[in-house]
């Protein structure tokens, strides 16, 4: 996990979460807890006397130091997750171009018709079920088809990856990109994201302590 | 040459090259300028902008008098560079030479001493206890910094006082405070302070989602994260985005990583190097290498953990050749490999039965990489010498191994013996394990069949008693089967909660008796408990990966490969079973166990029958 670098106002502070530990602990069913203010610690911190506390059903107390026997083992999720508007039938479809000479956006998006036309039988139909187009954060779309018919989509020369769509823009319950209507473009800038980089300065490559994928003892080398 | 050209050219070298910046070293030397502060200092701040470490202690060793500002820019160097070990040195000097750090100095002090790590947390109270000495013992972004600090050594309650301590609370120290305790798995307090906070960012959510998933609690960072994406934050910055990818790999949810790879791309962050990392490394550990491939070869610059992720995975999945191929590719590239590269490396030979390479590959880790072995590099050569039969070779190293290797290892070494038929030496390994306390249940079925091999049924009843003894507390089988919309759960021997156990337990009949008919019968030493043996043959047809394959053969897409996750190691019965069912039905079954990957196909395992 990349570290944001703190010269001395201090940015860094999150941790790194790419680990291959297996130490879980997970024996409480709490699905997600937002405590309520325990009235007994009355914290006197400035500027929270006046902030809304989030009362969620609070979980328990729970806490792995508390556990007289803490189940270190990686406990599935009992119910399924999903991301929001996930439901297997809104596809994002990635494909690839060459960059050389790199093709118009005209082509693309009717590379994009034509591959879909391929499962679902002609570029009408194909049409009617693309609801997304990208040419610039990605080159893809986003098609309304069955789970049976996306494997097939992955076989088609030139898709690089089929997975399951799911809201972009979660409070709007959009799937982002482009909206593509009756076989023309809508564009939407404000989902276009061009070039993302991480806010910290990677030019450099830096030494990541995602290295310790394994829990291995880091040992001093002086 | 005036001064303050030479200090802009070296600001803007700082930016651009190494090179650049010993070319204007030169100059600076024949202009004579060298002496004259603030030169010294920015030259200094220059060669640690631009990586060369070296070069700067060299400059700060030669520097006639060091002021605060030339220490500050030394750590700031060796904190920029990631060097622990330099600037473990530095700051030892640092406080053993009188000389009075400020407030910048302490500030990199603190951060140097949180790269150090956990080891040495006795370093990092020195150094607080010299800040809170110091006139500079109100500085705020000091105190921010002891806060992360503590929170990378797992003591987020030493934190917690220095932030109470803090005048004016920024976001920089609530996201500090809600990471430690996050890291540290004490979810009440993250939560609660998460709840407090005035600046709830989207570095307080990364900060509280990624601490959940280092502490193990994966499946509550999901819920978090879900929450996050209900408010609306923009993801302006990708690293929540790899802590949700690493939850799914370590609990090997592969539609979930995938969902979340559809994410990564839509918000533009395809090309992210620790991005794609994470997703190779998730792709492998649910057993989908043919993507975690794909994103490897797609990747325009890879660095050491790209290499390790895709060469670790292809040697989990059994594919050898091609991790040792990969790791020749990785040297031609000019990466050096880590400790975990070789964990894969010797892993892939203990597939291929490869004993001289797997040993030359451990003694170039141990001599020209100097990397010190660890358990897991002991376990993978244990392993490479059990499975082609070297097995005085396993148990010399077993004994002369410097650290204790845990009970998957002795059971693993165990099933060697028995699998090559080394009487002998399973009765002396067994003898050793029985004082041991065992926690899985199949080491203790191991153990049993062992001394039944050899006739020592005095034992056999030892260890069924202790077996017993044992069950109050045995974890429950389960295995959790991936079908995007409708993962489930089954629990050994569960299934009338299941909407569809009628179905369910019909196939697994119709499978029975089909296996039947290809000979299969069941294997019953595989059964703890004593009851006659009906009830033994029904005790394993309730094992929870028959469940979940029978749910996965009825509700998947055709064709499709059925991926399964199972907490316990597979037991000799089921393993036989899927082999069976995989051929009969003709799909192929992926499980991952306690242990190992499992990959059924045609009526044959990956792992060759060695688990």
């Amino acid at each position: 996990m990349a570290h944001l670098n703190a010269r001395r106002t201090l940015v860094s502070t999150l941790s790194r979460a790419f680990s291959r530990s297996f130490a879980t602990t997970s024996s409480s069913r709490c699905r997600f807890t937002f405590a309520l203010l325990p009235t007994k610690h009355v914290v006197s911190l400035p500027h929270s006397a006046n902030f809304p506390v989030r009362s969620k059903s609070s979980g328990s107390s729970y806490s792995p130091l508390n556990d007289p026997s803490p189940n270190w083992s990686n406990r599935p999720p009992k119910e399924t997750i999903l991301l929001d508007g996930c439901d297997y039938e809104h596809w994002l479809i990635v494909m690839e171009f060459p960059d050389n000479p790199k093709p118009s956006e005209e082509h693309m998006i009717n590379a994009y018709v034509k591959t879909l036309a391929q499962v679902l039988g002609s570029e009408e139909e194909a049409k009617k079920n693309i609801y997304s187009v990208s040419t610039s954060t990605y080159t893809g779309f986003g098609a309304l088809i069955s789970e049976e018919l996306s494997y097939k989509v992955k076989e088609l020369p030139g898709v690089l990856w089929v997975l399951p769509d799911s809201y972009l823009d979660v409070p709007n319950k959009d799937y982002g990109g482009d909206l593509f209507v009756d076989g023309k473009v809508i564009p939407r800038p404000q989902y276009r994201y061009s070039e993302r980089q991480p806010s910290r300065n990677r030019s450099r490559p830096r030494h990541d302590r995602r290295r310790e994928t394994m829990q291995v003892e880091r040992k001093d080398y002086d | 040459m005036t001064v303050a050209k030479v200090q802009s050219q070296l600001c803007s070298a700082a930016r651009q090259s190494p090179f650049l910046a010993k070319k204007l070293h030169a100059q600076i030397i024949k202009a004579g300028l060298n002496r004259f502060q603030p030169i010294p200092n920015t030259l200094l701040d220059s060669y640690g902008k631009c990586g060369l470490i070296e070069d700067a202690l060299q400059l700060f060793d030669a520097l006639p008098q060091r002021d605060p500002v030339a220490w500050a820019t030394l750590l700031t160097a060796c904190n920029l560079s990631n060097r622990p070990h330099h600037a473990l040195s530095i700051s030892r000097s640092l406080l053993s030479s009188g000389f009075h750090p400020d407030h910048f100095v302490f500030a990199s002090l603190v951060k140097a001493c949180a790269n150090l790590g956990a080891l040495h947390v006795k370093l990092g109270k020195q150094v607080h206890a010299r800040f809170f000495l110091s006139p500079f013992s109100h500085d705020d972004v000091v105190k921010s910094s002891l806060v992360d600090m503590y929170a990378k050594f797992g003591l987020p309650d030493y934190g917690r006082a220095v932030f109470y301590s803090i005048s004016s609370l920024n976001s920089i120290s609530w996201t500090a405070m809600i990471s430690g305790y996050a890291r540290s798995g004490q979810k009440f307090e993250a939560f609660q302070l998460f709840s407090q906070t005035p600046y709830r960012n989207l570095f307080a959510w990364t900060a509280l989602i990624s601490g959940l998933v280092q502490s193990g609690n994966g499946v509550e960072a999901f819920h978090v994260f879900l929450e996050m994406r209900h408010e609306g934050v923009s993801v302006t910055d990708p690293l929540v985005l790899s802590s949700v990818v690493g939850a799914c790999a370590n609990l090997a949810l592969w539609e979930l990583g995938k969902q979340i790879h559809a994410l990564v791309i839509t918000l533009g962050y395809e090309s992210c190097l620790f991005i794609s990392n994470a997703l190779i490394d998730m792709y492998a550990k649910c057993s989908d290498l043919v993507a975690a491939k794909y994103i490897f070869c797609e990747m325009c610059r890879k660095d050491v953990v790209s290499w390790t992720s895709i060469i670790v995975g292809t040697a989990q999945h059994g594919q050898a050749e091609e991790a040792l191929a990969l790791y020749d590719g990785m040297v031609l590239s000019g990466v050096k490999p880590n400790e975990v590269t070789f964990v894969g490396l010797i892993h892939a030979c203990s597939h291929a039965g490869l004993v001289s390479k797997g040993k030359a590959l451990f003694r170039s880790m141990v001599e020209d990489c100097g990397i010190t072995p660890s358990l897991q590099h002991y376990t993978c050569l244990l392993d490479l010498f059990s499975r082609s039969g070297h097995l005085d070779e396993a148990e010399n190293l077993v004994r002369a191994m410097p650290v204790n290797p845990d009970e998957p290892t002795w059971a693993a070494l165990l099933s060697a013996c028995k699998h090559h038929g080394n009487t002998q030496m399973a009765v002396r390994i067994a003898n050793h394990l029985l004082n041991l306390k065992l926690e899985d249940p199949s080491s203790y079925i191991l153990l049993s069949n062992v001394y039944a091999g050899a006739g020592m049924w005095k034992n056999v009843s030892k260890v069924r008693k202790l077996m017993l003894v044992m069950d109050v507390k045995k974890e429950p089988g389960y295995s959790s089967v991936d079908l995007g919309k409708e993962s489930h759960v089954f629990y050994a021997g569960e299934t009338s909660s299941h909407p569809m156990k009628d179905e369910i337990i019909g196939l697994m009949r119709e499978l029975d008796a089909e296996m039947r008919k290809r000979g299969y019968a069941p294997d019953t030493s595989t059964v703890l408990h004593d009851m006659d043996q009906q009830e033994k043959e029904r005790q394993l047809f309730w094992h929870s990966e028959r469940l979940a394959v029978a749910y996965g053969l009825l509700k998947s897409v055709q064709g499709t490969i059925i991926r399964i996750v199972k907490n316990l190691r597979v037991c000799g019965d089921c393993h036989t079973v899927l082999k069976l069912i995989s051929s009969i039905t003709n799909r192929e079954i992926y499980v991952r166990d306690a242990k190992r990957y499992h990959h059924f196909k045609d009526g044959n395992c990956s792992c060759n029958d060695f688990w």
